[in-house]
């Protein structure tokens, strides 16, 4: 065993952006991963925030946050930029309205928080999806329906035109939509109130 | 396809780890611009010993394309021996025999097309299978927070181990990641994986080198013939942020 290992514990200053870092990859709602993210970056004396997309030109593209106004002031005083590649390879940058004091602590706090809410808030944003009514979204059903068809995440986002994990929060969405503790219990009960089958795939 | 690399074919493998350490020679030194020891132009560390595992994945040049190294912590580890101030208090231990390290991950592959994404998911399912073969339940490393997009989108269970710091030309956290057969079944589901995803090959017969044997497997194996290295992609239209896909110390 190292000498670290045995002494090396020092207790640290308790992380201000943890309740979102914990809780970030379980969220199925991009408005809440959007104020989640808020509230975070507000411990650092953050304020508003927009995560855009960097266009081939280098313009932005507001995609999510709370004020896409931001998109034009990139460069400006005041506005951290921090760039970010999607899990696509997709260039992206949060900007993020700061004090002008912000020290390089708070800038590693908002490095770190800025690149698990692209990361979770570009799948939010492709699993983008009409609330139903009542029951299950026509989406979740073609997930469901697949699933029980043994398709991957990956398969199933070919056809859908999402990637794996937008896919995988589909199927969450359905699972706490149904009270399920897990995937193939999704798909029991699904399939006994019959809004899924074999049969129904891709715009049957 | 993605090899086993341990202390039980090492043998076979000596030219291909050669190349796995020039890789990371040219990501982690040259690229990301870290600080680490290089010899022969080739970059080592303490951890590469007989304990080491490396698992690695080759484009069709049989050049290293992907790889991640693997080790038990029980008796050393990179994260508590040279980031230990910025652990928290009241971890579980590293010496329990149920915990090990995973460094050196990086992936020069580009690419988002369906055989690109399975393979990037095969680089990092296999560091899970082989861990819960072991009886380990819990990976710890340290990571540059560019990367942790990867982890996620694999579907890595990752809790965040105290604060980020300063690292090299970014900023490096510290994980625990989960390792169950819980996530293994998940992260194979999503993206369609073999059982394992990883081939270990302890002997050549009558092949000639490992990678013949590689394909022998795949030739029986639609499932690994579909983690076979695939035409080098198009190039990108852009590229603002210039790195490696996966990055960890």
């Amino acid at each position: 065993m190292s000498y670290a290992l045995r002494i090396g514990y020092e207790p640290v200053v308790g992380n201000p952006a943890r309740q979102f870092l914990d809780n970030a990859a379980d969220m199925l709602d991009l408005d809440a991963l959007v104020d989640g993210f808020a509230s975070a970056i507000a411990v650092e004396r953050a304020g508003a925030h927009m995560c855009c997309a960097v266009e081939e030109d280098g313009g932005l593209y507001p995609l999510f946050g709370d004020m896409p106004e931001l998109a034009d002031r990139m460069g400006a005083a005041g506005v951290e930029a921090i760039e970010v590649e999607a899990p696509d390879g997709t260039p992206m940058v949060v900007l993020i309205a700061v004090a002008a004091s912000i020290d390089r602590r708070q800038l590693s706090q908002l490095r770190l928080a800025a690149n698990i809410y692209v990361t979770h808030g570009v799948t939010l944003l492709e699993a983008a999806d009409d609330e139903p009514a009542e029951g299950l979204s026509l989406t979740e059903r073609r997930c469901l329906s697949l699933t029980l068809s043994g398709w991957s995440h990956l398969d199933i986002g070919e056809q859908l035109e999402r990637s794996a994990p937008a896919v995988g929060v589909h199927i969450r969405r359905a699972m706490a939509r149904l009270g399920a503790a897990s995937v193939a219990e999704a798909v029991s009960i699904a399939a006994a109130r019959g809004m899924i089958s074999h049969q129904f795939v891709l715009g049957a | 396809m993605f090899h086993l690399i341990t202390d039980h074919n090492r043998a076979l493998y000596r030219g291909e780890l050669e190349r796995l350490h020039r890789a990371r020679k040219a990501v982690f030194v040259d690229e990301l611009g870290w600080g680490l020891r290089v010899r022969d132009g080739m970059e080592y560390d303490e951890y590469d010993d007989a304990r080491a595992m490396h698992i690695i994945g080759f484009d069709t040049a049989g050049d290293v394309a992907m790889g991640i190294r693997v080790r038990p912590a029980d008796d050393r580890s990179m994260l508590v021996d040279h980031f230990a101030h910025h652990l928290p208090a009241g971890l579980r231990p590293f010496d329990d025999g149920r915990t090990w390290e995973v460094s050196r991950g990086f992936c020069r592959e580009r690419g988002i097309r369906k055989p690109h994404l399975m393979r990037k998911a095969a680089c990092m399912i296999a560091p899970l299978e082989i861990a819960l073969e072991a009886g380990v339940d819990r990976y710890v490393g340290f990571t540059d927070v560019r990367m942790l997009n990867l982890y996620y989108h694999i579907g890595w269970k990752l809790n965040l181990l105290g604060d980020p710091m300063p690292y090299g030309e970014g900023d490096g956290v510290a994980y625990e990641a989960e390792v169950s057969a819980q996530v293994v079944r998940q992260i194979r589901q999503t993206w369609g994986l073999p059982t394992p995803a990883h081939i270990r090959i302890d002997t050549l017969d009558d092949t000639k080198t490992v990678h013949e044997a590689a394909a022998r497997i795949a030739e029986a194996d639609p499932l690994q013939h579909q983690l076979l290295a695939p035409p080098p992609a198009a190039p990108r239209p852009m590229a603002v942020l210039r790195r490696p896909q996966m990055g960890v110390v």
